[in-house]
């Protein structure tokens, strides 16, 4: 591991970065939200100010009023995730933008990180 | 105030022990010119979470889910590849070094200056964009005053506080229980974040198995105290997919054996010069500090 073998390996620090850079320019967008939704997060309940939205790029903002750390899931009908939000403290609001095509989703409310949390439907129409 | 304090533990746990391990090797491996590098990495890392994140929180500008689970995946990987590396780099690092002779270490195994900044990047900003993302909302929170933020803060200086404990203990270790100590702690920490980084890409749909748990213990709740030491340090939550504890094992228990099996030629070549003092005569002999008037210790 001498002075000399650092070529190849700055070499590959260097693509590593480039691809990671790459990667974050590509999953990364500016586009600003088609209709935004609040959705409250309680020690009971996960509740949206409205059940529905046209399809687009659609932010939801969070707000924890759970005395827990919580977390938000936008989950299809099928259970796939769509978008999450980690680590929300009590009064904090984070926003979550996804695009969304048409259909049913759930939004999913977990105080506390774990466990089943709490859901409620959110509709997606054309 | 205290649900943040945890969180801000639990994100700033890991990577306080991965750089505090880092700086206790540079320093009694005699690397201590490479501490800059190390620092630098650490900046580095921190910059480009809080930067990154700040975009992502304050501005119109987001991530796609699958891009950020990805990202934060792939990341994982990569670092644990990178640590196990550098730990069975430190293993034959420590056997092979030819002694120190009035101080000398020419003829010590170099260890690169990017090597180490490159750990402690990975170490730190593994999590940095998702504690820069829990951190800013704190300090938005309306009606709830500074707690929040206030208690994340002292979460974050809390873990570096650890850190240094870990720091300093480890500099008064026994040389040879220091080597295999801090290279199997980085091993179990490296596994936990092979987990992790599996989650990740089962939530992106790019592994399979993202419901299949193997455990779902209610009751844990990472929120907790002992949650966030055991969730921050080892990466354990209280649920654990089949794929997720398949990485986990398959990484730790090889890694383990392979890292704790003896090392070759140790015991053979004992002094074959003039005696030192009753020092052992495999391993630690090499990297001996307390040997200034003694011969050369062993060599291989």
């Amino acid at each position: 591991m001498n002075s000399g073998n650092y070529c190849p390996r700055a070499a590959a620090a260097l693509v590593l970065a480039v691809t990671l850079g790459t990667g974050l320019l590509v999953g990364c967008s500016s586009k600003a939200a088609d209709s935004s939704v609040a959705v409250t997060g309680t020690s009971d309940a996960c509740t949206a100010q409205s059940t529905s939205a046209a399809a687009g790029n659609i932010e939801f903002k969070f707000t924890n009023e759970a005395t827990e750390i919580s977390e938000l899931y936008v989950l299809k009908a099928n259970g796939d995730i769509v978008g999450e939000v980690e680590n929300v403290a009590n009064s904090a609001t984070r926003n979550l933008s996804t695009e969304l095509d048409a259909g049913v989703y759930t939004l999913r409310c977990k105080p506390g990180q774990s466990g089943e949390g709490f859901t409620s439907e959110f509709t997606v129409t054309d | 105030m205290f649900q943040t304090f945890l969180t801000g533990l639990r994100e700033g746990l890991e990577a306080a022990l991965v750089v505090s391990i880092l700086m206790t090797f540079l320093v009694r491996g005699g690397h201590r010119d490479r501490i800059p590098a190390l620092w630098a990495g650490v900046g580095i890392a921190v910059v480009l979470s809080f930067g990154f994140g700040a975009l992502l929180h304050f501005t119109a500008m987001n991530m796609s889910f699958t891009a950020q689970e990805i990202f934060g995946g792939v990341l994982s990987i990569v670092a644990v590849g990178f640590v196990t590396w550098m730990v069975f780099w430190m293993r034959r690092a420590s056997h092979t070094l030819k002694g120190h002779l009035h101080g000398k270490m020419q003829e010590a195994v170099q260890l690169g200056a990017w090597a180490v900044g490159l750990a402690a990047m990975l170490a730190v900003g593994r999590e940095g964009l998702e504690t820069a993302l829990f951190i800013y909302p704190t300090f938005q929170a309306q009606g709830a005053g500074f707690g929040p933020a206030l208690g994340a803060v002292l979460g974050i200086l809390t873990a570096v506080g650890c850190g240094v404990l870990i720091y300093k203990g480890a500099l008064k270790m026994n040389l040879s229980v220091f080597f295999k100590f801090t290279g199997a702690a980085l091993i179990v920490i490296a596994a936990g974040v092979l987990a992790y980084g599996v989650h990740d890409l089962q939530e992106a749909n790019v592994l399979p198995g993202l419901n299949n748990l193997v455990w779902d213990i209610q009751g844990y709740e990472i929120t907790s105290w002992y949650g966030a030491i055991v969730k921050g340090i080892f990466n354990l939550g209280p649920q654990m997919t089949i794929l997720q504890l398949t990485a986990y094992l398959g990484y730790l228990i090889p890694t383990m054996i392979l890292f704790l099996r003896p090392l070759p030629n140790s015991a053979a070549k004992s002094t074959t010069s003039e005696p030192t003092k009753s020092a052992k005569p495999a391993t630690a002999s090499a990297f001996s500090t307390t040997a200034p008037s003694a011969g050369k210790a062993s060599t291989t």
